[in-house]
């Protein structure tokens, strides 16, 4: 009687002083309300517990008897919800969590409220034996113990490393008091009675978990998990689950076992076989909670048999998407992204990346945190060879190990520049589709040593792909652009060709011409003409040469003139339907070449009278529209659909007459170099509608200002 | 005298047109610039020989305004011997050109005594047919 008083005394005080402690300071964090509501419940409920080991035997009313039951499942209900609430700052980051964590605790409400109303129930029945007695009410503590259990294993588990340190007492200590709950109600569900000796060390135990709550509090104030490093899976919770519950279960089987055998051979046993169960239970609930060494036993083995994640593959395949894409650091190339993408996987340090070279050779290409070596690997070096077929990460600790291993699939002799480095690790080969363009190799992480296993190698290797594709990618553009510039010089040689062609034609003509002609001075001023057309020409293709194939004349022209020019071409052609031209700015001045504009012209012109039947119509219309000039060519012809348009018109070397020539490509590009638009409208057997946006020669906008003004003080003067 | 068969040259390259003009024997030339330029002339003088730079202006540097003239001239008159003198490195054209009914390719650079004997050979090839 007396060391119930005291046990559980001590326990309501501490209990009582941890939850006004708890309701100090600020007040809008809900895991630390919720500590403060499961403190004071639990001081409230070892308060009852004391009151009623101290003056129960003077109570004539039942009252306080039943409110300690209840208080008991209010308790478990507050350290419940604390742990929950817990659980969710866990799994904030996700929705759907948040529901099945609405979910659970609104299930393990109802589970302990329906306990309460089947408590009241047997209280308003029966005496107070029989109501522990109830097996119902014995396996609803044992499987509140054993959830509270299950929640910590996840809590601890999910508490990302730099928080674990601290955290660990919180789970500890809560983790305690749930196990001695199991202990004791495993023992009464047993023994059909609630054990005196271990009843009274309750309050005790429960007392122990306070200070180290306290640590906890002190060395972790935030009351955050942290969220950036824990992987958190739904699926990984449901292995973990199983893993405490087959636990607990064998537990129960074993205690089981153990009770029989108590029974049947006398009461002599019971004390041994008791603190035998108690040290077991501490013992199992310990290695599989605390004991790192079992726990990455364990966790391989589920992982092996059980469950295939070691990695949550979708934050794995996030991360490696994010460090592979990221462009942030300008400075950070994308070699360099490649190896930190695979490296950050298995923590690894640092790596070297070795890209296939056109001379066939492997060599290093970007190294992180590596050794600054420079290696060339031939491609068919056995090491080489058997990357490629094999496919395989190789681990060099494996290998050192047990070269067998990887050499009866085929000769491997791992680079001297390998092996010498003593914290090489892994090496990783990148495959893209059944050809390797490279491969990683990986440091060791020097904090820790990590378990390396198939699962590392599956994820290594197709994060390798991955970065693959990415690199080739790469290149493919890096090909892109020089074959862009590569054709760009060979449409400028062509040009120079042509005109040398020409020269080199006159004048041989005029060397052979002046065999005849020499004597008549009209062959000769004809011939000066030709030389000096010649020099012309040599001229322009020298400036054209200069300014990397630029030779046009930018000066301003007026548009109106220039668009009955382009007419005049088209209509000299002898083509119907002659354009009907329609200027409603006379003075719309842009700044361009006025051959190449023209050309341009003519060409949409020429288009929409070969797209226009003879009885057709086409309207040429130039206006002015804020700083933008706008050429309308417009047609009653055969008109072209969206796909044309989208997939066809604009596409260079693209044409309907079969040549290759000028195209609505190149009048797009010309007016996108001038700072403007095209634009197209086009209704299937209605017509088509080109629309020319291009912006008004600078010196127009100055021009046309100071008209304004000046025109405004001359109407002033006026006046 | 007899009457000189006529023959249009059509470049937009003066050098070459002029030197033409002197170096074809036996021939009356005329001359044009462009495509409008070269029918215009071709409906006033029904030249049976042409000869026909693919690269005209506006297209200078591609060969539309070329093919466009070629067709034009097939269309008015298609026993007309149109010999295209092309600059053109893509040897596509040259098929092209004899597909559209062009008599030869004579790639450039312009050699007198070469081209001269080929516009003799559609001068007899044009005889020829208006004979039969």
């Amino acid at each position: 009687m007396i060391i119930e008083v005291i046990s559980f005394g001590i326990s309501t005080a501490l209990f009582l002083i941890l939850g006004l402690v708890m309701l100090t300071g600020q007040r809008d964090n809900l895991p630390k309300t919720m500590l403060a509501v499961a403190a004071l419940a639990s001081a409230a409920w070892s308060g009852a517990v004391t009151y009623l080991a101290a003056y129960g035997s003077i109570l004539s009313s039942t009252f306080l008897l039943e409110l300690t039951l209840l208080l008991e499942l209010f308790r478990s209900l507050s350290w419940f919800a604390f742990l929950l609430v817990m659980l969710r700052t866990a799994y904030k980051s996700s929705d759907q969590v948040n529901t099945n964590f609405k979910i659970t605790f609104a299930g393990l409400s109802v589970f302990v409220i329906g306990l309460m109303l089947l408590v009241l129930y047997r209280v308003s029945g029966g005496s107070f034996f029989e109501l522990i007695a109830g097996n119902d009410v014995l396996i609803g503590h044992l499987l509140i113990s054993i959830g509270g259990i299950v929640i910590i294993e996840q809590l601890y588990r999910n508490t990302s490393e730099e928080h674990r340190w601290a955290l660990k007492y919180l789970w500890i200590g809560i983790g305690g008091m749930f196990a001695y709950d199991f202990y004791l109600y495993s023992d009464a569900f047993l023994f059909q009675r609630i054990d005196n000796e271990l009843w009274n060390a309750r309050g005790f135990i429960h007392a122990m978990a306070v200070p180290l709550i306290a640590v906890a509090i002190k060395r972790e104030m935030r009351w955050s998990l942290g969220n950036d490093s824990i992987d958190i899976f739904l699926s990984r919770r449901m292995v973990f689950h199983t893993t405490t519950l087959l636990a607990s279960g064998a537990y129960l089987i074993f205690i089981g076992f153990g009770g029989y055998y108590v029974r049947d051979m006398g009461g002599e046993w019971g004390v041994v076989a008791q603190a035998t169960f108690l040290f077991a239970a501490v013992m199992i609930l310990a290695v599989l909670l605390f004991s790192s060494r079992t726990r990455a036993m364990l966790k391989v083995t589920i992982d092996k048999h059980f469950f295939h994640y070691k990695y949550d593959y979708r934050e794995e395949w996030l991360r490696i998407i994010r460090t592979l894409s990221s462009e942030g650091n300008a400075s950070k190339s994308l070699h360099m992204r490649a190896i930190r993408s695979l490296a950050q996987i298995i923590d690894s340090p640092g790596g070297l990346l070795v890209m296939e070279r056109e001379n066939g050779c492997f060599e290093s290409d970007e190294r992180w945190n590596y050794e600054n070596i420079s290696i060339r690997e031939p491609s068919d070096s056995a090491f080489i060879e058997f990357l490629s077929e094999q496919q395989f990460v190789i681990s060099l600790d494996e290998y050192s190990k047990d070269p067998d291993m990887y050499t009866r699939l085929g000769p491997l002799e791992i680079p001297d520049w390998i092996s010498s480095n003593k914290d090489a690790w892994l090496v990783v080969p990148l495959m893209l589709q059944d050809h390797m363009m490279g491969f990683i190799v990986l440091l060791r992480s020097p904090a820790h040593e990590r378990y390396f296993n198939w699962e590392d190698s599956d994820l290594l290797k197709t994060a390798g792909r991955q970065a693959a594709s990415h690199l080739a990618q790469y290149d493919a553009a890096q090909a892109l652009v020089s074959a862009k510039r590569f054709e760009e010089v060979n449409r400028l040689s062509a040009f120079i060709v042509h005109d040398v062609k020409n020269m080199v034609g006159q004048l041989s003509m005029v060397v052979s011409n002046a065999a005849k002609h020499k004597n008549n001075p009209m062959f000769i001023d004809d011939a000066i003409i030709t030389v000096e057309n010649s020099v012309n020409k040599m001229n322009k293709l020298l400036i054209r040469l200069r300014g990397g194939g630029e030779s046009d004349i930018y000066t301003p022209i007026s548009l109106c003139s220039l668009l009955e020019d382009s007419i005049r071409i088209c209509v000299k052609a002898g083509t119907l339907p002659i354009p009907v031209l329609n200027c409603l700015n006379q003075n719309v001045l842009v700044t361009a070449d006025k051959d190449r504009m023209s050309a341009n012209i003519a060409h949409i012109i020429q288009n929409a009278q070969d797209a226009t039947g003879d009885n057709g119509s086409i309207t040429v219309r130039l206006h002015k529209q804020g700083k933008e000039a706008i050429i309308e060519v417009e047609d009653t012809g055969e008109g072209m659909d969206q796909s044309f348009i989208h997939d066809r018109l604009f596409q260079p070397f693209e044409s309907t007459k079969g040549t290759m020539g000028i195209g609505v490509f190149q009048v797009r590009e010309y007016v996108h170099k001038l700072g403007g638009q095209l634009d197209v409208e086009s209704i299937v057997g209605k017509g088509t509608t080109f629309r020319l946006h291009i912006p008004l020669s600078k010196s127009q906008e100055t021009i046309i200002n100071p008209q304004v003004v000046h025109l405004n003080e001359h109407e002033k003067r006026k006046r | 005298m007899t009457i000189m068969p006529k023959i249009l040259i059509v470049d937009d390259d003066e050098g070459i047109r002029t030197q033409l003009k002197w170096g074809l024997e036996g021939y009356e030339v005329l001359t044009a610039d462009s495509r409008s330029h070269a029918i215009e002339l071709f409906d006033l003088y029904h030249p049976p020989l042409v000869t026909l730079d693919l690269g005209l202006p506006p297209d200078a540097e591609g060969t539309t305004e070329g093919f466009a003239t070629l067709k034009a001239i097939l269309q008015k008159a298609p026993e007309t011997k149109v010999v295209v003198v092309s600059g053109s490195e893509d040897f596509g054209n040259a098929e092209l050109a004899r597909k559209s009914g062009a008599f030869e390719y004579y790639p450039k650079p312009v050699e007198l005594a070469r081209l001269q004997k080929v516009i003799e050979l559609a001068y007899a090839d044009y005889q020829n047919f208006s004979n039969n």
